[in-house]
């Protein structure tokens, strides 16, 4: 498969991420949409490590690879701080909306 | 195995700052969280090392842009020590917040420091790398400890939310970020930004056959970065989060979490844009990039200082003043010259002193009225002269009047201005300034034009103690600059000449 | 190059086999009963109450977290391990780099660092499937939004202790002299 498949994947893929962030209302979603917009830069650094795995000078596509395992352990350590902190949100306002937690305002 | 370990002093001060974090969560476990002011004790003896440990680095690297690289992506340059050094010595005050606050020694909060260490680490690699991943990583381990330090005061519903927003516009902008360096990586075919400028698929070479992709991977990189120095279309968590986290934090938060962020965006951009030798479409392309920001400086600084006019809470009104700082700051970067981002450097210098110090104010009176509102500080003007006269100063600072650091970095950033032909956002500097003597001459209003109140203030002599001694600090370096001014005009060098 | 696609056919073969013909196995040698009993979802006898569609114990997360964190730690230590053993074995990209020992003990210390990790959720009891409740928040009343007292607050209550030490002492002094 062509390098341009895995890279409209992989924008697609942050495209749906970030609408996700947008619209949802929910901050579990909202975690989720993160989450897919860290793996479409995944999906990039793979794709592009195998490329440059087969080119003179690209140093064997290593660093993209290294890269994505890097971002997969980010990824992790992000949603498990951002699941302890949802779930002290929880415990004050007794809601995971973002909307109804409104403390702090002008 | 010889090269690896000969490496290992270079980074001595990361490997102590580990050990260090290692050992203050184990004392912490031993202790059971009972007393965890021994755990500060430990804390800012380590800090006393690791600063100790840099100054012997500075020293090392002699003449001026002397810079190495170990493990193939560790640049060791004064650049990095300067950002190291005032991120120990932020750090250590921070510390000393907590510990001289007698409120907050209540808890066990041992983990309070150790998420401060943890946030240092990550700093401290990430203004000393030119590699993205080690960026990445250190801008990650910045994050994810600053995230858990806004939320510290569990049950408090102000630090949950905050806390919230932070995680949630945090991982939005570190995805951005993420997915522009991935494309950055499939366009050059490395990480490395010395590699980046110069390599088999530079930059220029890849812009000169399609600029789009090169101009939407640089913009997504520069959207993490305006988050984490919060420049104006992507500032929106600041004044949340600064007002929500718990106040020792927000100094934290304001003062060495900002700046590295801006350490990490002038290393990324000078070592693509600015490096000497650089190419003539190269350099064309920093020219715009520089126009971007001088863009983004006009907007930062006047919509945060517009915001911070109409706020009654003074953490709100800081916050909002910590954005349109960003913007002076990018002014000089703006100029895409060593002279304005000299000034850039020293402006950075002043920001650390004169925050830190407006903090720790914020911080001392809130301990005693319970709240952060401006109107609650009435008439105490006089009650506490030790800790409202330093306010005074640093809000003299903040404002950029004689004879503190703040007016000589907005007089140095002023001169850079004009000298490279943004005549423009010089004037627009001068405005800003003029508009924010108003908001910070109603915290001075409120202490000293008002009735005297009838509260007693108990003492809390030790921070007091630490505050005039910034406050001290703040005057010092306005009054004598060359020292400063030389340590800023070394690190930009070793920036611009890049590690050979 | 076609030999190990083959032997993986083969591997996957057999494996579908051998669910396949347990399955066969079982359905010819075990007693055809068609109780109601039987269709439950715990045979043994015990009678499901609701649905699955519930809120879980808050203690399946904290476990659940702290797994995570770990598992995902096992994609550094997969490229260290063949790195390490091809250092050894002086083959492949590893040979030659003179990487061996110091790849040892960074991977030892990165270890080290998680058991300390993995010492810090046993020692805040969040191991323990019955939490231990000792470290309840302070909460002064009246004031919602701060669970922190004021400075004022923390001098009456030091006040007061002192003054409850020094009758406390002057009680055990009066109950010397009576005696």
């Amino acid at each position: 498969m062509s390098l341009g498949a895995y890279v409209a994947v992989s924008a697609a893929l942050f495209a749906i991420g970030i609408v996700t962030i947008v619209t949802r209302r929910n901050i579990l979603y909202v975690l989720m949409g993160i989450e897919m917009v860290l793996n479409a830069a995944n999906i990039n650094f793979v794709a592009f490590g195998r490329h440059y795995g087969g080119l003179p000078g690209g140093g064997g596509g290593l660093e993209g690879k290294m890269f994505a395992i890097f971002t997969i352990i980010l990824a992790a350590a992000e949603a498990a701080v951002a699941l302890a902190i949802v779930l002290n949100v929880f415990q004050a306002f007794n809601s995971v909306k973002p909307s109804e937690a409104d403390q702090l305002r002008e | 195995m010889s090269n690896y370990l000969q490496s290992l002093p270079s980074i001595a001060p990361e490997i102590a700052m580990t050990v260090l974090l290692c050992a203050v969560l184990v004392v912490d476990l031993l202790l059971k969280g009972r007393d965890s002011r021994k755990v500060g004790y430990l804390t800012l003896g380590g800090l006393g090392v690791v600063a100790w440990l840099l100054l012997g680095q500075w020293g090392e690297l002699g003449s001026a842009g002397a810079a190495k690289r170990v493990f193939g992506m560790i640049d060791i340059d004064r650049f990095s020590t300067f950002f190291k050094l005032f991120t120990v010595g932020s750090l250590a005050a921070v510390v000393l917040f907590v510990l001289l606050d007698r409120r907050e020694r209540r808890h066990g909060i041992g983990e309070y420091y150790l998420l401060l260490l943890g946030a240092g680490l990550g700093i401290f690699f990430m203004v000393s790398t030119s590699n993205l991943l080690l960026l990445m990583l250190g801008l990650e381990l910045l994050s994810l400890a600053s995230y858990s330090l806004a939320g510290f005061h569990k049950g408090d519903k102000r630090s949950a939310e905050a806390a919230m927003k932070y995680v949630v516009f945090g991982g939005l902008s570190a995805g951005v970020m993420l997915y522009g360096i991935s494309l950055l990586y499939g366009i050059t075919g490395t990480i490395d930004l010395t590699e980046m400028a110069s390599g088999p698929h530079s930059l220029a070479a890849q812009f000169s056959s399609g600029p789009v992709p090169v101009a939407v991977a640089i913009v997504l990189v520069l959207a993490g970065f305006a988050y984490k120095v919060s420049v104006v279309p992507f500032h929106f968590w600041t004044p949340d989060v600064y007002e929500g986290a718990p106040t020792p934090v927000t100094s934290f938060l304001a003062v060495a979490s900002k700046a590295a962020g801006f350490a990490a965006l002038l290393r990324f951009v000078g070592k693509l844009f600015l490096v000497d030798g650089a190419d003539g479409a190269v350099q064309q392309y920093g020219a715009r990039i520089g126009a971007l920001l001088a863009i983004l400086s006009a907007l930062t600084m006047t919509l945060g200082n517009l915001a911070a006019l109409r706020q009654s809470s003074m953490k709100r009104m800081l916050a909002y003043s910590s954005i349109a700082h960003a913007g002076y700051v990018l002014m000089g970067m703006a100029t895409m010259e060593s002279s304005g981002w000299n000034a850039a450097m020293f402006y950075l210098a002043a920001y650390y002193l004169m925050n830190l110090g407006a903090f720790g104010f914020v911080l001392y009176f809130e301990s005693v009225t319970g709240s952060d509102d401006i109107a609650s500080l009435k008439g105490l003007g006089a009650k506490a002269l030790w800790v409202t006269v330093p306010m005074v100063v640093f809000l003299v600072s903040l404002t950029g009047l004689p004879p503190t650091v703040g007016f000589t970095g907005k007089y140095m950033l002023f001169v850079a201005g004009v000298d490279n032909g943004l005549l423009w956002l010089s004037l627009v500097m001068a405005l800003n300034s003029v508009v924010s003597l108003f908001y910070y001459f109603r915290i001075v209003k409120a202490l000293f034009l008002a009735e005297p109140a009838e509260r007693s203030m108990p003492g809390q002599s030790a921070l007091a103690g630490s505050i005039f001694v910034l406050a001290v600090l703040t005057v010092l370096f306005g009054l004598y600059i060359a020292p400063l001014q030389a340590w800023c005009d070394a690190s930009v060098e070793s920036l611009r000449l890049g590690a050979g | 190059m076609y030999f190990d696609y083959f032997t993986v056919l083969v591997f996957a073969s057999v494996g579908l086999a051998f669910v396949f013909a347990n399955l066969l196995i079982a359905s010819v040698l075990r007693p055809q009963r068609t109780q109601d009993e039987g269709l439950e979802t715990y045979e043994c006898g015990e009678v499901t109450i609701g649905e699955a569609w519930i809120q879980f114990d808050i203690r399946y997360y904290t476990v659940a977290l702290v797994y995570v964190v770990f598992a995902v730690e096992i994609a550094f230590l997969f490229p260290w391990a063949i790195v390490l053993k091809e250092a050894y074995a002086g083959t492949g990209a590893g040979a030659g780099a003179g990487i061996g020992i110091f790849a040892l003990i960074e991977g030892v210390i990165f270890l080290a660092v998680l058991a300390l990790g993995l010492a810090y959720v046993w020692a805040k009891g969040d191991l323990d499937w019955v939490l231990t409740y000792s470290a309840q928040p302070y909460q002064p009343a009246g004031r919602e939004s701060s669970n922190l007292p004021l400075v004022q607050e923390l001098e009456k209550e030091q006040e007061r202790l002192a003054e409850e030490r020094k009758k406390a002492a002057a009680a055990a002094a009066s109950s010397e002299a009576a005696a």
